[in-house]
C-alpha cells in the first residue's frame, strides 16, 4: 500500500508535482493515471499538454490512454466504480462516473487528438499559428538532419573557395588534415544555436568574441607574435631557444641548468601556441559564420526551418513581452495542465519554452478561476543526452524555480520521489544498490550525500544476476614471412568468441530455459542485449544470432547504404542504367535478386567477347528476360514504384528473405522510404537517385520497442532509454579509449567561448583544464549510462565482457561493476551469481492469439487474373472535335489556344443565354460581358433576328440536352447544343464556332451529329430526326445527312 | 418532396430508377427536369447511370448540373477573375510583406488567404468585422500585427477587383446560386437538389425556397438520426429542421447489415450495452499489418480476389497516396493496371521529372546531372529515342572508365536557356518559362515526331499544356526572378496539379478518395491507411484565426473536415463488404489507430460482437521463402589456363593480401567503374601529388630551387579535378611537401649521379616450367655516385606499412622492386641496392619524412632474395590447380579498401569479425 501511495500522491490532479522516478518504478503509470485524474476531475482534455522525449513514447502513451478510456466506456457501473475507486482512492459520485464513460468519445472528437507529442512537434505546431508573431515562413518545413547535412556540406565547400576566405583557409590547412577538415565544421555547426547565441552575447562580431577568448586565454590583446618571442629572445633564435632550453613536446626538463630561463621559455613557448590558437580559431569562426550565413539564408529562402529553429524560434516567440499570454489566449483559452515526461533529459533551451509556458499558469495575470497544475517526472541518475544539450543539474535548478514560483502563487507543489521498482527482480535491484554504494561507481550518478536504494516490489519472483570472467585475448601467431594467402586463419578474436558464447547461451536458453517469473518457455523476445556503441559488436552479434537461427529484430540504427541488400538494390540500379558496367552486373547477378553461384558468374564472364551483359543475354537467357523487363519498368516509373515493383512484382522481397533472413524487411522498408523522401525535393529521377545515395551518409534510426516482433533485440545503451528486457546481457563493458567524439577538438569555456585544438599538443593549460573537466563531465554522463543499462534488466542480468587488444578505458563498466562488489577470481565461471527463488504463482500472460486467413496460399495468389470483358466507354462525340485546335502541335507558348477554348465556350454560352433575355439588352449585355481579349463575330446577334433559325431558340427548344443510348453498337452520352422537338419532327443543331469553316465538313462532326440522329430516331420513332450544323462566324446552316 | 438515403444506398442508382420510374411515359418530359448535384464528378456518376437501367433505349437526360456551373452567364453578375490569374496577383502582394522572399513561397500565402476570402464569401462575412475579434486590450497589439496581414485580402485585394470589375469566383459561385433561388419560382419544369447539404446560408436559402414548390424534389444524403449527440451529419440535420421535415421518406430503404451499428459508433457518445446482434459486424473485417509495405501488399491480395467472383466491384478508398502506390505497385504481380482516381502530380509525371531534370541541370551543369537529362524517356535531340540512349550510355560509360569530365555533343542549344542561370541575376518569369520549354521541346524532338507533340501530346501532356498555356498567359504577372526560385515556382505549380487517370484495365477495381467512394458504391470497399493523422488527416486551425474566432464569425471550425470525413467514411463502411486495414508502424514510427477503428471496437466490444484484429498474414506468406539459402565463402578454382601470367608488384601485394580480388579482376576481368565525376579527395590528391613529382624529377632531376617545384605544382592544381575550396586548402600542404622535398634534395643531391621518376620495368620469372611476368614502376630511382642505387616510393595519405609488414610480405613493393632493379630491369645497371625508402608527405608542418628501411647491404640483400622465394612461393601456389582465390583468408592482414567485397558478398556469410571491424 505504502507504493501506491507514492504514485497516488504523484497523480493527484490538484497538486502541481515534481517525481524523480528511479528506473523501473512506474513512472509512465504514474503519468497515464495522472492525465486520467486530470481528464475525470476537470474534463477538458484539450487543455493538457504532455511531452515526451520521443514520438514513439508519445504514441505509446496515447494508444495506452484510449484503451483506459475505451474498456470505462464500456464497463458496467459497478466495475466502473471499483476502478474509479482504485484509482483515485475515494469513491465516485455519479456525476464522475458519467464523465469517465463519456472521456473516450470526448478525447475521441479533439480534432488532433490529444496533446501528447514531443517538444519540437508541440514547437512546430505552435510555430504554425503564430507565424507572423514568430517571424517564421507561414507555410515553413523542417529540414531534417539527412537534408541539413547535404546542405551544410553544399555550403561549406562553396565557403571553401570563397576569395575574401583565403587566407583562412590556408590557416587552417597549417592544423587540420583533409580528412578531418568536414567532420571538424560540421561538429561545430551542429552547435551552430550555441555560435548564434555567441554573436548576440558578444555584439558587432567575430573580434569581439576573439577580444574575449584572448582576456579568457590571458593573453595581451595586441601582442603579435613576435612581440610574444621577443620577451625572451630575438624572433630568429626562437627555435633554437625551445631546444636548448625546453622538451620537445614544449614542457620544462625536469633537470635543467637554467630554471629561470627554462621556465621563461616555457612561458613564451605557452604564449605562442594560445597566439596561435587564437589565430586559428579566428580564422575557424569566420569560415563558419559565413557558413552560417549562407545557410540561414538557404532556409528563409526555402521557408524551411531546422529542428534547432524550432527550439530556437519558440523560445524567442515567447520571450516577446507579454507574448505566453497571447499564446495562451489565442489558444482557445490554451493549456491548463502540462507534464513533463524524462525531464532529465531536457535542454535548457527546451525548459526556457516549459517555464515560460508554465510561468504564466502561476503569475498573477495568467492566473484564472481554473486550478492549472505542472507535473514533472524525471531521474538525474539517467540524464544521458548530454550531446543533445541535456544537464543534470538543469532537472534540480528548475524544480527550486518551480518549487519557489508554484508556493508564491499559493497553490500546492508537492516533490515526490519513487522508489519502489516494479520492474526489476531482488538480485537485479540488489546488484544495482551495491554498484551505486561505490564512491568509485555512483560519481556523477547520485550528488552530495544522495543515497539511491531501490525497494524490491518482486520480491517473490525468480530472478538471476551472473557476472562472467572477462574473455583474454590469444596471443596472436606470427606468421611465417611469405605465408601463401591460401589457409584460412580464423583464430577467433576475444570479441568474438564472447560473442559466440553469449549466441550460444542464448540459443540453448530459447525454448529450453523457463522464465520463472512467467512460467513459460524463454522466447527470443525476452532477450535484449545492450551495447556502449554500435561499433564493434552490433554486426557481429547479428550474425551469430543468425547463424543460430535465432531471430533478431534488426539494429537500432543502420547505416543503409552500407548494408548488402541495399547495395544489390542500388547495383540493380546501377545495371539498369549502365548494363555495361561489368563488375557491377556481376554482383547483381550474385545478388538474391537473380541468385547466380560463383560458378555461373564465372561462366558469365569468362572469355566474354565483350560485355558481361552481352555473354549473360547469350548464356541465361531467362534471367537475362528478367533483367531486361526491369530494364523496361525503370523506364516508365519514379524510383519509389521501381523498387516496390523489383521488391514485389519481382519476387526481390521473397528472394532476400530466403537469403539474408526476415531482417532484410526493415532495411528494405526503409530503403523505400528514402525513395519517397528523395522525390520530396528532388525530380525523381533513377539516375539522380543514385548519385544522391552515393554522396550521402545515411543513418537510420529505428525504435525497438517491446512486442513488436518475438525477436532478440540489440541496441545501443542510448537506445533502450524507456525499454526494458526480461534478460538483459551487457557484453560491452570495458570500451577502448576513444577520443571525445562530440565537439571535436573544439573546446567550450565555461562562457560558451569556441577555441579550437586542433590536436593534443596544441593545448594550453586553459584549455586543458577545460578539456579535463570536459572529459570528467563525459566519465561521469557515462556512470549514468550504467545505471541505465542495469536497470534495463527486470528478471534476470548478464554482465559479461572482454579485454580488447588495446588498453581497457579506465573506470571501465566492468571494474566498476567488480570493485563495488569485491569479487575477485577472474577464472571462476561465473564469477559472481545470485538468484532468487520464484515464490508465489507465476503471473501467466495470456499470449496474443494469432488469427490466420490462410493456412496456405490460396492458387489465386501465383495465377494472373484472367482477362476482363471490359464495358468500353462512352462516347463523347463532341469531345471528338474540338473546333479551330489542333492540339497535336499546341504549344504553352501560344496562348491563342487558350483564347480559342475561351471563345468557343463564351459563344455557346451566349446563345445559351440571349434567348432568355429581352432583345434590347442584349447589345448592352454583349458589351458588359465580352471579355476584352475575345472577337465575337460581327453579326452574331443576326442569329436571332434571322426568321430562319427563328424557332431554334423558340419555346419548344432545349439547349444542351444530355442524351444517351447505343448507336452502331456504341455507347454514345452526348450533348445536344439545341433539340427542337415539334409534332412530326425532331431537330438537332449543333453549333460550331469556327473562326475559319472548312470548305468540307470534317468526318467527325459528321459522325457526331449522325450519333445524335440515330439516338433520337430511338427515342421518337414516330418522328422524323434531322440534323444541322450552324457555323456561327458565317451564319450557314447544313443539314447532315 | 423531401426525401432522404440510407448510407447503405447509392445515392445515384436510385434517383435515376425513381425518375425513370416518373417520367416512363414522357421522354421529352425527363429532358426538362434540372438536376441539381454537388460536383461535376456527381454529374458524370448520375449519367453513367443511366446507361445500365435502360440497356440498350437512347434517352434524353434531365440537365444534370454542378452546384457551381448553375448559371454560365449572368449579366447581372460581374466575371470572375481567373483563377491563375487570382493567385498571382495576390501572391504578389504577399511578396511585398516582409519576410516572404522567393515568389514560390508567396503563391503558397496566397492561396491559404483565398481560403479564408472563400469562406467570408459563403458565410456572407464582413472581413472589417475582424478587427473587433479580440476585445481584450492587453492583446489589442499582437492581433494589430494579423490584422496588418489580413490587410492584403480585407483592403488592398478588394480595390483591384473593383478596378478590374471583376469579382472573386467563390463570390461569384455564392451570388450565383443565390440568383437561381430567385429565378426557381420561374422555372417550369421540376428541380430536384440531389445530395447537397445547406453547409452554408445561400445553398440553404435554395434548398427552403425549392422545397416549397411540390413538383421540386430534394434528396438528402448522410442524414444521422435527430437524437445523434454528436455534430456529425450537422449541417444536413440542421437543414431538415428549417425544412420542417424531421424525418423525410426514404428513397429507397436499401440497408446492409451494418449500417445502425457503424451510425452509432460513430455519432454517439456512450453506448449502451448489448442492442445489436452478434453478426451485426460480420462484413466488416479489421487488417492490422506490421508495417505499410505490408498493408499494401493485404490490399492488394483482398483486390486480386475479388477478381476470381465474376462482375464483383471492390475498391481501395484511401487518403494515402503512398499506400496507393504500393498497392498499384504490387498489382502488377497479376499483370493489373490499376490507377489512382486521385491522379499524379505533374512534378511525378514523365513530362514533370523531363521538365525539373532541364532545371536542375541549369542550376548545376555538370557531368551527372547532364546525364540525369539524357537519360530521360523524353528526351531524343532530333534522333530515335532508342538510339540517342544507348549513346548516352556509351558516353557514360567512356567517361567513367576514363575518369574524365563528361563531354556529350547536342544538337539542342540549351545556352539560351542554361544562360539564365549563369549569373545570379534577376529574370523575368516570362523569359525563364519560354526558354524552358523551348528547350525542352527542341531536346523532346525526335527523328519522327515534334517535340511538341512527343511533350503535350498524351493524356499527360494536356495537363502540362493547360498549366503552362496558363502560365505563360499571366507570366507577366510575376515579374523578375532569382535564377534559384524558378524551379520553385515551377514545382508549387506542378505539385498542384493533379493527372488524372482515363480508364484502367479492369474497371471492376478502383482507388478511390472517399468522397468519391461515397457516389461509387462498390461491392467490396478496402478502407486503408486507417491511422490517426492519415485519415482522418490532422484538421489545421491555420495562422489567422483560432477556433473561439471562428465561431464568432459563424464558419467552419476546422474538425468539420472530420466529421465530413467520418460521413464518407460511414458510407464506405456500410458497402456489402467491409476491409478496414492499417499499418502499426508507418516510416518506422508507431501509428495511433484511426479514432474511427477505436469507436466501432468499442461497440463490438460492449455488444460482445467479436470484431478481431486479423493479421496481414497472407502478405507475409507470400514473401516467405519455401526455404532459407546460405551462401558458402567464395573460393573459386579456376582453371591453369585462366590464371593471370604476370602481374605488377603492387598487385603481388593485393594478391597477399585477397587473393579473390585478384580473381575478379585479373580473371574474370570485372574492373570497377566509379560513378561519373564521382572521386575520392585523398585519392585525387595523392595522384596529383605524384604527378607533380614525377615531371619535377624528369624535368629538374637535380634541381635544389622550390621554385621548379612550385611551378609544376601551381599548373598541375589548376587543372586538378578538385573543388576549389579544396585547392585552397590543400595548397600550403602541398607547399609544406615541397619544402620537404627540396631539404631532402639538398642533402642527397650532392650525392646523386642521375635520377630516374616513374620507370616501368618487368622481368620473367620461370615457376615450374611456367613464365611469370613481373612488372613494375618506381616512384623514384636514385643512383648515387658511389654506384649504388635508391628506391624510393611516395606516400601521401595511405598508412604506412611497417618494417615488418615489409618482411612479412604484405607490402612487397619495395623489395620486388629492388629485385627488378637487380635484374637491370629498369635498364639502369645492375647496382647494388643501399636504400630502399618511403617519402611520408604528410603536408603536416615539416612536410614529410624519409623512412628507409634501414639494413645494411647485405640485409636488404637478404630481404630481397626472401621476397623472390616468396613471390616464387606464391605463383608455385596458383600454379596447382586444386588452389583456390580465397576472400582476405588472414583477417588481420585484409587491404584497407576492397573493390570486390560486394562480389565476394561478405557481409553474407562472414561470422568471425574483428575488433576493429
Amino acid at each position: 500500500m505504502i507504493v501506491n501511495l507514492e504514485q497516488n500522491q504523484a497523480s493527484n490532479p490538484f497538486d502541481s508535482v515534481w517525481v524523480s522516478a528511479s528506473a523501473g518504478t512506474g513512472k509512465t503509470k504514474v503519468l497515464i493515471d495522472r492525465v486520467l485524474r486530470l481528464l475525470l476531475q476537470y474534463g477538458n482534455p484539450d487543455k493538457i499538454l504532455c511531452i515526451t522525449f520521443t514520438k514513439a513514447a508519445a504514441a505509446e502513451m496515447s494508444n495506452r490512454l484510449t484503451d483506459k478510456l475505451k474498456t470505462w466506456a464500456i464497463m458496467d457501473e459497478a466495475t466502473l466504480s471499483k476502478d474509479l475507486q482504485e484509482l483515485t482512492q475515494e469513491t465516485p459520485d455519479s456525476d464522475q462516473i458519467t464523465r469517465a464513460k463519456s472521456l473516450f468519445s470526448q478525447i475521441l472528437q479533439i480534432p488532433g487528438g490529444m496533446k501528447i507529442m514531443t517538444i519540437h512537434s508541440f514547437c512546430q505546431s505552435l510555430l504554425k499559428q503564430f507565424p507572423l508573431e514568430a517571424d517564421v515562413p507561414p507555410h515553413f518545413k523542417i529540414l531534417d538532419d539527412l537534408k541539413t547535412n547535404e546542405i551544410l556540406t553544399d555550403i561549406l565547400n562553396k565557403t571553401l573557395a570563397d576569395k575574401s576566405l583565403v587566407s583562412e583557409v590556408q590557416l587552417l590547412s597549417d592544423y587540420v588534415s583533409m580528412t578531418n577538415l568536414i567532420p571538424l565544421f560540421k561538429n561545430l555547426l551542429s552547435e551552430r544555436s550555441r555560435l548564434s547565441q555567441l554573436l548576440s552575447k558578444y555584439p558587432g562580431s567575430i573580434e569581439s568574441v576573439i577580444f574575449a577568448i584572448k582576456q579568457y586565454l590571458h593573453i595581451e590583446q595586441w601582442q603579435t607574435k613576435d612581440e610574444i618571442i621577443q620577451t625572451c629572445c630575438q624572433h630568429e633564435e626562437w627555435n633554437e631557444y625551445c631546444k636548448t632550453y625546453l622538451n620537445k613536446d614544449g614542457s620544462v626538463p625536469a633537470r635543467t641548468k637554467h630554471p629561470e630561463l627554462a621556465e621563461s621559455a616555457y612561458i613564451t613557448y605557452e604564449n605562442v601556441k594560445k597566439w596561435e590558437l587564437v589565430q586559428l580559431t579566428r580564422a575557424f569562426l569566420r569560415i563558419a559564420y559565413r557558413v552560417l550565413e549562407q545557410y540561414d539564408i538557404y532556409k528563409q529562402h526555402q521557408a524551411f526551418l531546422d529542428y534547432n529553429d524550432l527550439i530556437d524560434k519558440t523560445k524567442k516567440l515567447l520571450t516577446r513581452s507579454d507574448m505566453a499570454a497571447w499564446v495562451l489566449f489565442k489558444l482557445d483559452g490554451g493549456l491548463n495542465h502540462i507534464l513533463v515526461d524524462e525531464a532529465q533529459d531536457t535542454s535548457p533551451d527546451q525548459w526556457a519554452i516549459i517555464r515560460m509556458l508554465a510561468e504564466e499558469f502561476f503569475s498573477g495575470e495568467g492566473k484564472s478561476e481554473v486550478l492549472r497544475t505542472l507535473f514533472v517526472v524525471g531521474d538525474k541518475k539517467q540524464s544521458i543526452y548530454s550531446f543533445q544539450g541535456a544537464d543534470p543539474f538543469e532537472f534540480e535548478r528548475m524544480k527550486k524555480h518551480f518549487a519557489e514560483r508554484i508556493v508564491q502563487s499559493q497553490n500546492t507543489f508537492m516533490d515526490i520521489p519513487l522508489n519502489y521498482s516494479f520492474r526489476s527482480t531482488e538480485p537485479v535491484l540488489r546488484l544495482v544498490n551495491t554498484v551505486l554504494q561505490s564512491q568509485n561507481a555512483k560519481d556523477g550518478v547520485l550528488f552530495n550525500q544522495e543515497q539511491a536504494v531501490h525497494l524490491v516490489n518482486r520480491v517473490q519472483d525468480g530472478g538471476l544476476v551472473e557476472i562472467w570472467p572477462l574473455e583474454e585475448p590469444k596471443a596472436q601467431d606470427t606468421l611465417p614471412p611469405w605465408k601463401p594467402p591460401v589457409e584460412r586463419v580464423e583464430n577467433a578474436s576475444a570479441m568474438q568468441r564472447l560473442i559466440d558464447k553469449i549466441a550460444d547461451k542464448i540459443a540453448s536458453m530459447i525454448g529450453h530455459d523457463t522464465l520463472e517469473s512467467q512460467g513459460r518457455p524463454i522466447q527470443a523476445g525476452d532477450i535484449l542485449i545492450l551495447l556502449q556503441k554500435r561499433q564493434p559488436m552490433m554486426i557481429p552479434f547479428v550474425k551469430a544470432l543468425q547463424k543460430r537461427h535465432i531471430p533478431v529484430a534488426g539494429v537500432d540504427r543502420m547505416n543503409l547504404t552500407d548494408y548488402i541488400a541495399v547495395q544489390d538494390l542500388m547495383a540493380l540500379t546501377e545495371f539498369v542504367l549502365q548494363p555495361n558496367n561489368d563488375l557491377n552486373l556481376a554482383c547483381v547477378l550474385k545478388s538474391p535478386l537473380i541468385g547466380f553461384t560463383e560458378d555461373q558468374v564465372y561462366q558469365a564472364c569468362i572469355n566474354r567477347p565483350s560485355s558481361v551483359w552481352q555473354q549473360v543475354q547469350t548464356l541465361f537467357p531467362e534471367p537475362a528476360n528478367t533483367l531486361k523487363r526491369i530494364m523496361n519498368l525503370a523506364d516508365t516509373v519514379p524510383p519509389f514504384e521501381f523498387y516496390s515493383t523489383v521488391l514485389g512484382a519481382f519476387h526481390g522481397r521473397k528472394n532476400f528473405i530466403a537469403r539474408l533472413g526476415l531482417e532484410v524487411n526493415e532495411a528494405l522498408d526503409e530503403f523505400l522510404n528514402l525513395a519517397l523522401k528523395f522525390e520530396e525535393t528532388e525530380a525523381p529521377s533513377l539516375y539522380g537517385f543514385l548519385n544522391w545515395l552515393y554522396n550521402q551518409e545515411i543513418e537510420i534510426k529505428r525504435d525497438l520497442e517491446e512486442n513488436t516482433t518475438n525477436a532478440v533485440r540489440i541496441m545501443t545503451v542510448h537506445g533502450s532509454k524507456g525499454l526494458q528486457g526480461n534478460i538483459v546481457f551487457l557484453p560491452d563493458t570495458r570500451g577502448v579509449e576513444s577520443k571525445s567524439s562530440h565537439g571535436g577538438n573544439i573546446i567550450w569555456t565555461e562562457n560558451g567561448l569556441p577555441v579550437l585544438v586542433p590536436s593534443t599538443s596544441m593545448h594550453v593549460t586553459e584549455t586543458q583544464n577545460l578539456n579535463q573537466k570536459q572529459q570528467e563531465l563525459l566519465a561521469q554522463e557515462k556512470r549514468r549510462l550504467l545505471y541505465v543499462a542495469l536497470t534495463r534488466a527486470s528478471d534476470r542480468l548478464y554482465i559479461a565482457g572482454y579485454n580488447p587488444r588495446k588498453p581497457a578505458m579506465q573506470n571501465n563498466w566492468y571494474d566498476l561493476i567488480v570493485q563495488a562488489l569485491g569479487v575477485t577470481g577472474r577464472t571462476k565461471e561465473p564469477i559472481l551469481r545470485w538468484a532468487s527463488q520464484q515464490s508465489k504463482d507465476p503471473k501467466r500472460k495470456v499470449q496474443k492469439q494469432k488469427i490466420f486467413d490462410f493456412d496456405e496460399l490460396p492458387d489465386w495468389v501465383n495465377k494472373p487474373a484472367s482477362p476482363e470483358h471490359t464495358v468500353p466507354t462512352p462516347i463523347s462525340p463532341s469531345k471528338l472535335a474540338t473546333e479551330d485546335i489542333d492540339d497535336m502541335n499546341a504549344s504553352p507558348m501560344d496562348t491563342d489556344r487558350l483564347l480559342a477554348l475561351k471563345r468557343g465556350t463564351f459563344i455557346h454560352q451566349l446563345l445559351q443565354l440571349l434567348p432568355t433575355i429581352p432583345p434590347q439588352k442584349w447589345s448592352e449585355i454583349l458589351q458588359l460581358m465580352t471579355p476584352p481579349d475575345i472577337e465575337l463575330p460581327s453579326n452574331l446577334l443576326d442569329i436571332f433576328h434571322n426568321p430562319q433559325f427563328q424557332e431554334l431558340f423558340g419555346p419548344d427548344s432545349l439547349a444542351e440536352v444530355p442524351v444517351i443510348g447505343k448507336w452502331n453498337n456504341m455507347p454514345i452520352s452526348g450533348q445536344i447544343d439545341r433539340l427542337i422537338i415539334k409534332e412530326r419532327e425532331v431537330l438537332i443543331i449543333d453549333f460550331k464556332t469556327n473562326r475559319y469553316v472548312p470548305s468540307e465538313i470534317p468526318a467527325a462532326y459528321k459522325m457526331q451529329l449522325n450519333a445524335y440522329k440515330g439516338l433520337l430516331k430511338q427515342i421518337f420513332p414516330d418522328k422524323m430526326v434531322k440534323s444541322y450544323l450552324l457555323w456561327i462566324q458565317t451564319m450557314q446552316m447544313e443539314e447532315i445527312i | 418532396m423531401i426525401f432522404k438515403t440510407t448510407f447503405s444506398d447509392n445515392l445515384a442508382e436510385s434517383l435515376t430508377k425513381r425518375l425513370l420510374k416518373e417520367y416512363q411515359a414522357d421522354p421529352f418530359g425527363l429532358a426538362k427536369v434540372q438536376v441539381v448535384v454537388p460536383t461535376k464528378r456527381a454529374a458524370k456518376i448520375i449519367k453513367e447511370s443511366f446507361m445500365p437501367q435502360k440497356h440498350d433505349e437512347a434517352l434524353l437526360l434531365p440537365q444534370l448540373i454542378p452546384l457551381y456551373e448553375l448559371e454560365a452567364l449572368n449579366p447581372e453578375i460581374p466575371p470572375a477573375i481567373d483563377s491563375m490569374e487570382r493567385i498571382l496577383l495576390l501572391a504578389k502582394l504577399c511578396q511585398a510583406k516582409p519576410n516572404i522572399l522567393t515568389f514560390d513561397k508567396a503563391v503558397q500565402l496566397a492561396e491559404s488567404l483565398t481560403e479564408l476570402l472563400d469562406l467570408s464569401y459563403q458565410f456572407d462575412l464582413q472581413l472589417a468585422e475582424l478587427e473587433k475579434l479580440v476585445p481584450i486590450e492587453r492583446f489589442a497589439a499582437h492581433w494589430q500585427e494579423t490584422i496588418q496581414f489580413l490587410n492584403i485580402i480585407n483592403l488592398h485585394w478588394p480595390k483591384i477587383l473593383a478596378e478590374r470589375n471583376q469579382i472573386d469566383p467563390a463570390d461569384r459561385k455564392v451570388r450565383l446560386i443565390r440568383a437561381f433561388t430567385k429565378r426557381l419560382s420561374d422555372i417550369q419544369s421540376p428541380v430536384v437538389l440531389a445530395g447537397l447539404d445547406g453547409a452554408f446560408p445561400a445553398l440553404q436559402e435554395l434548398l427552403i425556397t425549392a422545397s416549397q414548390d411540390k413538383k421540386n424534389w430534394i434528396i438528402l444524403d448522410g442524414l444521422v438520426q435527430e437524437n445523434a449527440p454528436l455534430s456529425l451529419g450537422q449541417s444536413v440535420r440542421t437543414l431538415c429542421e428549417k425544412l420542417k421535415v424531421p424525418n423525410p421518406v426514404l428513397l429507397n430503404d436499401y440497408q446492409t447489415k451494418q449500417e445502425t451499428i457503424a451510425v452509432q459508433a460513430l455519432a454517439h457518445v456512450t453506448w449502451q450495452p448489448n442492442i445489436f446482434k452478434s453478426d451485426a459486424l460480420e462484413h466488416v473485417h479489421l487488417i492490422v499489418a506490421d508495417t505499410a509495405q505490408n498493408e499494401a501488399l493485404t490490399i492488394a491480395l483482398l483486390l486480386r480476389q475479388v477478381l476470381e467472383t465474376p462482375n464483383k466491384t471492390a475498391a481501395l478508398v484511401t487518403t494515402d497516396r503512398n499506400l496507393s502506390r504500393q498497392v498499384i505497385s504490387q498489382m502488377q504481380r497479376w499483370n493489373i493496371l490499376l490507377d489512382d482516381s486521385a491522379g499524379t502530380p505533374l512534378v511525378h509525371t514523365s513530362v514533370g521529372i523531363f521538365l525539373q531534370l532541364l532545371t536542375d541541370f541549369a542550376l548545376h551543369p555538370d557531368g551527372p546531372h547532364a546525364v540525369a537529362l539524357l537519360y530521360s524517356p523524353l528526351a531524343a535531340d532530333g534522333q530515335n529515342p532508342t538510339i540517342f540512349r544507348q549513346k548516352v550510355k556509351q558516353a557514360e560509360y567512356e567517361a567513367r572508365k576514363k575518369k574524365s569530365k563528361w563531354s556529350f555533343d547536342l544538337k539542342t542549344d540549351l545556352t539560351p536557356f542554361l544562360s539564365l542561370f549563369e549569373n545570379n541575376t534577376l529574370v523575368p518569369f516570362k523569359t525563364f518559362l519560354t526558354e524552358h520549354l523551348k528547350a525542352a521541346e527542341s531536346l523532346a524532338t525526335s527523328h519522327d515526331r515534334s517535340g511538341k507533340e512527343r511533350l503535350w501530346g498524351t493524356d499527360i501532356g494536356q495537363t502540362a499544356l493547360d498549366l503552362f498555356t496558363e502560365l505563360s498567359t499571366y507570366a507577366e504577372i510575376i515579374g523578375e526572378i532569382e535564377p534559384t526560385t524558378y524551379p520553385q515556382l515551377l514545382n508549387t505549380f506542378m505539385q498542384q496539379t493533379n493527372v488524372r487517370p482515363k480508364y484502367g484495365m479492369t474497371q471492376r477495381l478502383d482507388i478511390l478518395g472517399p468522397i468519391e467512394a461515397r457516389l461509387y458504391h462498390p461491392d467490396v470497399c478496402i478502407i486503408g491507411g486507417l491511422n490517426e493523422g492519415t485519415f482522418p488527416p490532422i484538421p489545421e486551425a491555420g495562422p489567422w484565426l483560432n477556433c473561439s474566432m471562428r465561431k464568432q464569425l459563424g464558419i467552419p471550425l476546422p474538425e468539420q473536415k472530420i466529421d465530413e470525413l467520418a460521413l464518407d467514411f460511414l458510407h464506405c463502411l456500410c458497402a456489402s463488404e467491409v476491409y478496414l486495414t492499417r499499418a502499426q508502424k508507418v516510416n518506422g514510427t508507431p501509428s495511433i489507430p484511426s479514432r474511427f477503428i477505436e469507436r466501432l471496437k468499442a461497440v463490438a466490444e460492449i455488444n460482445n460482437i467479436p470484431f478481431v484484429e486479423h493479421q496481414a498474414h497472407l502478405a507475409t506468406l507470400v514473401n516467405m521463402p519455401s526455404q532459407f539459402k546460405t551462401i558458402e565463402r567464395p573460393a573459386p578454382t579456376p582453371p591453369l589456363e585462366v590464371r593471370p601470367q604476370g602481374l605488377s608488384v603492387t598487385r603481388i601485394e593485393l594478391w597477399r593480401r585477397n587473393p579473390y580480388a585478384i580473381y575478379a579482376r585479373y580473371i574474370l576481368k570485372l574492373i570497377p567503374l566509379t560513378p561519373l565525376e564521382h572521386s575520392v579527395k585523398a585519392a585525387v590528391f595523392g595522384s596529383l601529388v605524384h604527378k607533380i613529382l614525377e615531371l619535377f624529377f624528369k624535368n629538374h632531376p637535380k634541381s635544389t630551387n622550390i621554385q621548379d617545384l612550385l611551378l609544376i605544382g601551381k599548373q598541375q592544381f589548376a587543372e586538378a579535378d578538385l573543388l576549389e575550396g579544396d585547392k585552397v586548402f590543400l595548397w600550403p600542404k602541398f607547399e609544406k611537401m615541397a619544402n620537404f622535398i627540396i631539404q631532402t634534395q639538398q642533402k642527397i643531391v650532392p650525392l646523386i649521379d642521375k635520377v630516374l621518376s616513374e620507370i616501368n620495368s618487368e622481368i620473367q620469372l620461370t615457376v615450374d616450367d611456367k613464365l611469370f611476368t613481373l612488372s613494375g614502376t618506381a616512384d623514384c630511382i636514385q643512383l648515387y655516385k658511389d654506384g649504388s642505387t635508391g628506391i624510393i616510393d611516395f606516400k601521401t595519405q595511405s598508412a604506412m606499412p611497417s618494417v615488418k609488414e615489409v618482411m612479412a610480405g604484405y607490402a612487397p613493393q619495395l623489395p620486388l622492386e629492388a629485385l627488378l632493379a637487380q635484374q637491370d630491369a629498369f635498364k639502369t645497371g645492375p647496382h647494388p641496392i643501399s636504400d630502399l625508402a618511403y617519402w611520408a608527405l604528410s603536408g603536416k608542418e615539416d612536410g614529410g619524412k624519409v623512412v628507409s628501411i634501414q639494413k645494411t647491404t647485405d640485409q636488404l640483400k637478404k630481404i630481397i632474395e626472401e621476397a623472390r622465394i616468396g613471390l616464387i612461393e606464391l605463383i608455385h601456389t596458383f600454379n596447382n590447380s586444386q588452389t583456390s582465390y580465397e576472400v582476405c583468408p588472414i583477417p588481420s592482414q585484409a587491404p584497407e579498401y576492397d573493390d570486390y567485397e560486394h562480389l565476394a558478398r561478405s557481409q553474407e556469410w562472414n561470422t568471425n569479425f574483428q575488433e576493429e571491424a
